[in-house]
């Protein structure tokens, strides 16, 4: 079941509480609100989480990422759709990610 | 048309930070042993056997460790390693040399004369030192 089965429209963004940096050419979020679930840490995405976050920077679909991430990238629709949707699963979990409102 | 990049699972690598409880202070203390045993002689009598100051023990400065229990970057408590068989003593600080009026060792700065106990069993040791700057241009911030 999708993230979004219930809402195909619902929106999501990036929460501001987490920066994206581009550090010597390798990305990094990094947690900068106080009240972070993840706190004390350095994350590094690999180059398809930071499209994936770089496209939620702005409130988007799932579906409207789901399309960039198949104009970008050569693989099938579907795997592209379970795997961003899985991400975002998970970014909602920990509040990476926001419902916008 | 424009080449397409390959795709791989979105992962993001956490590499979190773990809290140490022990905070590098950016003061530290020795014990003035001299001065200390000085203070010993006075209060009872003088047993160097039994109750004295060695250079080697409090006289060193790293055998005094300074504890961030909550990881607020101030100092919630001195302990004194390092000792003689003894293990690890707690320090209770006192404003001056009659050990009567404690303070917080949050409230300790550079410069700053210091006096504090340790107690092993029923014997107590009476210690006075000089708080140090340990990182240059960083008085009381770690």
């Amino acid at each position: 079941m999708s993230v979004t089965d219930n809402s195909p429209a619902l929106k999501f963004r990036v929460n501001p509480d987490y920066v994206l940096r581009d550090v010597c050419g390798e990305y990094a979020i990094i947690p900068v609100g106080e009240e972070c679930l993840i706190a004390n840490a350095v994350m590094t995405p690999n180059e398809s989480a930071a499209f994936i976050w770089k496209a939620f920077m702005e409130p988007n679909t799932v579906e409207n990422v789901v399309a960039q991430c198949v104009e970008a990238y050569d693989a099938p629709a579907e795997t592209l759709a379970q795997t961003v949707d899985s991400f975002v699963r998970d970014c909602l979990r920990y509040r990476m990610l926001l419902p916008e409102a | 048309m424009k080449m397409k990049k390959t795709w791989e699972v979105p992962v993001i690598l956490v590499q979190q930070f773990e809290a140490n409880e022990y905070v590098a202070a950016c003061w530290g203390v020795g014990c003035s042993v001299s001065e200390a045993n000085s203070i010993e002689q006075s209060l009872h009598n003088y047993d160097p056997n039994n109750l004295y100051h060695g250079a080697d023990h409090c006289g060193l400065s790293g055998n005094q460790v300074i504890y961030d229990d909550n990881n607020d970057g101030t100092a919630d408590r001195m302990v004194e390693v390092g000792t003689d068989g003894l293990g690890t003593l707690n320090c209770t600080i006192y404003t001056d040399s009659s050990y009567s009026t404690q303070m917080g060792v949050s409230a300790v700065h550079t410069g700053q004369t210091i006096y504090w106990t340790t107690s092993a069993g029923n014997k107590t040791w009476h210690h006075v030192g000089t708080v140090f700057n340990t990182v240059p241009g960083h008085p009381n911030r770690s």
